[in-house]
């Protein structure tokens, strides 16, 4: 379960490498992928959360409030989407890519948001090494663990975790 | 958002309010500015001198506080009437309780306040005084774990209002200069304060009125008429010149012969208190002709005053007066008291027992957790509350007698009001739409969330379009256009979505 957000990423990663950034179209092949991604990512999320298989009746058909969610989740990047197109004509194909790629990264957040809610803050929001966090939340029982990962922190991954632990507001 | 008032929230809402240039940021580099404004150390100095011997200096000064709150020093009854106050809050306790029966959050809660300054009463007593006898009211500080933005709060404890420093700004509200030199610039969720009547005016930075500030001139006239009387008991001063006609003043000597202190000055004797001047001249008979140079007003009723000045602390306080003043006895004096006890309880220090239940409540415990003050266990409370739910019971069994209500509505009404528990409803048939100042949404539609918000180091702004904006409704079209294309998205990617969360988690 540690890996669903590192291997939700990397699927996400992989697929947006895949496209030519030099083609018309891009642009709706970078749509479907956000779409499929935060979706799954909340979907991985909720199974992880009540500990059920993805394969189980639960997601065959998605709630009205989980829509409503994954929505509202997707709308979000749809937004940042439309300001890289916009500026898409200034850029090479390379500065493309690597900001095309920042997006498989967000589906990080979308994980931990889904899985633990009503916690403070998450990876890849409100600390400065943004959609590169790699850190993650863990619980024991009714604490949650700001965890760092093996990697370079940025101040503020360094002070919520010296902030350890923390509840959840329900 | 949260069932916790989030400070983030607020900040983010300021940005959209003309009140976000009533202050400049404050900063822990320029402390100095915060002592030389309006509020700091300069205001107080002309004060008494530019508004006569007897007023306080101007409002929002930390001269006038210092003043206002060594008044308890300066009257017997005032001193009482504060410490009346302070007990009665002590004695009242507080309780918690918690919304899904978590002991543990309870117990922790718990542990909390009554850790307040070390103690809940040495704390609620420390802080009480304050809010009695300073404008700037009371201030508690919220010591976290770590500096990180919500992180765990380790324990509250009282900083010295004398010692605090409002800056103006909603950010950074308070700095405290700590008794061995060091300031601190507190955050707005690492502090509260709790101030009578805070002022209005932007320039006053939160200042208010205290009870001491209200009864001020009260406090000064009673502690007169008690220094008068007890200097004239004991003649300790000069309170009149007498001057004796046909007497000599080795006459009088002889008859005022008394072994307390006596002063022979040349010309008069003082005696008790009184400067008497014996006047060489012979006359027939002697006369006196008195000088007073402090005396009582003529008709001037003591106990009057004093009951007049003991009716005006417990308005001041915000206190039942008959806590001070008894009420003559007569016909119905057990109900008058109910009945003034009952107008109280939604008046006077009931705000304070507000302010400190929402400021608990709402911006320090976690989501679930409730304060209150009291323990509940007062027999009037619980009777008042019966009498409450049989009146109301009584209500709706008329509506449903009279066809104008269904049982199963008399049901829903009676489950919101409070008065039967929800595990009597199959399914709440009536809108709950209002929410008390102290309740949280517990149960109910999980609230929106935020979306995820991961900025991209090159993101561009959105390019704005020059001229007038579009029009309201073009842009609720546009948004709805957007979420539409979102859903679609969302269901033709279905399928494919719910492979790769397969694959993330290694399922099958």
């Amino acid at each position: 379960m540690a890996d669903t957000p590192l291997n939700l990423h990397a699927l996400a990663l992989d697929a947006i490498q895949q496209i030519d950034f030099s083609a018309p179209g891009w642009s709706k092949q970078m749509e479907a992928i956000i779409a499929r991604a935060h979706t799954a990512a909340a979907m991985a999320a909720t199974a992880d959360r009540l500990g059920l298989p993805v394969d189980t009746g639960l997601f065959k058909g998605l709630s009205r409030a989980e829509r409503n969610e994954i929505k509202a989740l997707v709308q979000a990047q749809l937004d940042y989407l439309k300001g890289f197109v916009k500026a898409a004509p200034g850029m090479s194909e390379a500065q493309m890519k690597a900001r095309a790629a920042l997006y498989a990264a967000a589906t990080r957040g979308t994980y931990w948001k889904q899985r633990y809610t009503g916690l403070p803050f998450y990876p890849t929001e409100g600390s400065e090494c943004m959609a590169n966090c790699k850190c993650s939340w863990q619980q024991q029982g009714d604490d949650y663990y700001w965890t760092l990962h093996a990697a370079e922190h940025c101040p503020t991954c360094l002070s919520r975790e010296s902030g350890n632990p923390y509840q959840v507001k329900t | 958002m949260s069932d916790q008032l989030s400070q983030a929230d607020i900040e983010a809402a300021r940005k959209r309010s003309v009140t976000r240039q009533d202050a400049i940021p404050a900063t822990a580099a320029a402390p100095f500015t915060i002592l030389m404004g309006p509020v700091g150390l300069l205001s107080g100095i002309p004060g008494i001198a530019q508004y006569g011997q007897f007023a306080l200096p101007p409002p929002g000064s930390i001269v006038r506080d210092r003043l206002l709150s060594q008044t308890p020093g300066f009257e017997t009854m005032w001193s009482a009437a504060i410490f009346k106050s302070i007990s009665k809050k002590i004695a009242q306790g507080f309780r918690i309780e918690d919304a899904d029966d978590s002991q543990r959050r309870i117990k922790q809660a718990q542990q909390l306040v009554l850790g307040y300054d070390g103690s809940y009463a040495s704390g609620l007593q420390r802080g009480m005084q304050d809010y009695l006898l300073t404008d700037m009211g009371m201030v508690v500080e919220k010591a976290r774990q770590s500096s990180a933005r919500g992180s765990r709060i380790a324990g509250l404890f009282h900083l010295d209002a004398l010692r605090c420093y409002p800056t103006g700004d909603p950010t950074k509200p308070i700095v405290y200069w700590s008794y061995y030199g060091g300031y601190h610039l507190l955050d707005a969720e690492d502090v509260i304060r709790i101030t009578d009547m805070p002022s209005p005016r932007v320039e006053l930075r939160g200042y208010g009125m205290c009870a001491a500030s209200r009864a001020w001139s009260t406090i000064l006239k009673l502690a007169a008429v008690e220094v008068y009387f007890r200097e004239k008991i004991t003649g300790t001063r000069n309170l009149a010149i007498h001057i004796v006609n046909g007497v000599s003043d080795k006459q009088m000597r002889e008859a005022l012969d008394s072994s307390e202190e006596m002063r022979n000055e040349r010309g008069f004797v003082l005696y008790k208190g009184s400067t008497i001047i014996p006047m060489i001249e012979m006359a027939a008979t002697p006369t006196v002709v008195t000088i007073p140079l402090a005396e009582v007003p003529d008709g001037f009723d003591v106990n009057e005053e004093r009951t007049d000045a003991y009716r005006r602390y417990a308005h001041s306080i915000g206190m039942n007066v008959e806590e001070f003043v008894p009420a003559p006895a007569g016909l119905n004096t057990g109900l008058s008291t109910q009945i003034r006890d009952e107008g109280i309880a939604g008046q006077g220090m009931a705000a304070f027992d507000k302010n400190w239940e929402l400021a608990l409540t709402h911006t320090t415990l976690p989501g679930s957790t409730t304060f209150y003050m009291g323990t509940n266990e007062d027999w009037r409370d619980q009777k008042m509350k019966a009498d409450a739910q049989t009146a109301r019971a009584t209500m709706l069994k008329t509506y449903v007698d009279a066809g104008a209500l269904s049982p199963m509505q008399m049901l829903n009404a009676a489950v919101d009001a409070g008065d039967l528990d929800q595990a009597y409803l199959p399914k709440d048939a009536t809108e709950a739409g209002d929410i008390n100042d102290n309740e949280k949404l517990i149960s109910g539609e999980a609230q929106a969330r935020v979306p995820v918000l991961s900025p991209l180091p090159s993101t561009q702004p959105q390019v704005q379009q020059a001229g007038s904006a579009p029009p309201a409704g073009a842009i609720a079209q546009r948004r709805q256009k957007d979420a539409d294309e979102a859903e679609m998205l969302i269901d033709q990617e279905l399928e494919s979505a719910l492979d790769w969360a397969r694959k993330a988690r290694g399922d099958g």
